[in-house]
């Protein structure tokens, strides 16, 4: 079972992900709300990960179910949701002639941006800290 | 649901309390033996169950159509059904930009009914998507009857 330093580290490559995409965010706004999402999950499984009783998600459903069985986890599911949900739509949504377009015309660059980076992985990482007591590394772009 | 008429002829008798031995054969190739006191219990629960989540079902049902009432101006059209881990409740957005509002409305429905003793047997995730027409729903419940 991955421990917390593995989940960190992995969360920590997302952002690097994220600080090569984001001078392409208008290019590619659907893959950097995906890499955001994942790294939202990987500090969602290093808090739980950090619990006295250490708990590994199975799956995505799992990782919810656990999220919204217990209040002290409210500001991450709180952002940790509509991240999820975003990135769904970025995966999954097409339309007949361009999943790019679709994605753009509910999620713009800079809505991606301001809402998806600037703000719900931000609080995600917040809470995430609050839980683990230290700073999360911040990025470059941060 | 509805029932199908059962010719008497093709009713296997499985009674509680009968000694005999059944050999069950499942979709997968799985076989297995048991006491047909074993599963005539298993029956009885399975049935409980179905029922038991039947009532929920119903329940989320009203609960879902109160909140897509009162988030009227916010979405067009919805949806309840069925994915591999639970329920997908797929709401199609009035309009089709990004709405933080109606995300926060649906993380607060979901903590809402996870956190229901009345509907323990309930798994929902809620989902606002853009409206792209039949896409929209497509996309994300497939068997759904377009």
């Amino acid at each position: 079972m991955p421990n917390v330093a593995t989940h960190l580290s992995v969360a920590h490559r997302n952002q690097l992900c994220l600080d090569f995409l984001r001078p392409q965010i208008s290019v590619h706004p659907e893959w950097v709300v995906v890499v955001a999402f994942y790294q939202a999950l990987h500090l969602v499984e290093a808090v739980f990960a950090s619990l006295p009783t250490p708990y590994h998600s199975t799956d995505h459903s799992d990782r919810r179910q656990r999220l919204f069985a217990d209040n002290r986890f409210k500001n991450l599911r709180d952002h940790y949701r509509p991240l999820e949900r975003a990135s769904k739509i970025a995966r999954y949504l097409h339309d007949d002639n361009s999943a790019y377009a679709s994605f753009s015309a509910f999620l713009t660059p800079a809505d991606v941006e301001t809402q998806i980076l600037n703000h719900r992985l931000r609080q995600v990482q917040k809470a995430a800290e609050k839980f683990l007591g230290h700073p999360i590394e911040p990025s470059s772009s941060n | 649901m509805s029932e199908t008429a059962v010719s008497p002829k093709n009713i296997i008798r499985l009674k509680y309390g009968d000694d005999s031995q059944l050999l069950v054969e499942m979709k997968d190739g799985d076989r297995f033996g048991m006491t047909s006191t074993d599963a005539a219990m298993a029956c009885h629960f399975y049935e409980a169950g179905k029922k038991a989540y039947g009532r929920q079902v119903q329940e989320l049902s009203e609960r879902l159509t109160s909140w897509f009432k009162n988030n009227a101006p916010h979405v067009k059209e919805a949806r309840l059904g069925p994915r591999p881990d639970g329920l997908l409740f797929l709401v199609v957005m009035s309009k089709s930009a990004y709405n933080p509002e109606l995300e926060d409305r649906m993380t607060e429905l979901e903590a809402e009914i996870a956190q229901d003793a009345t509907l323990d047997m309930i798994r929902l995730e809620v989902l606002a998507v853009p409206d792209f027409g039949p896409a929209s729903f497509q996309a994300f419940l497939p068997a759904a009857d377009e």
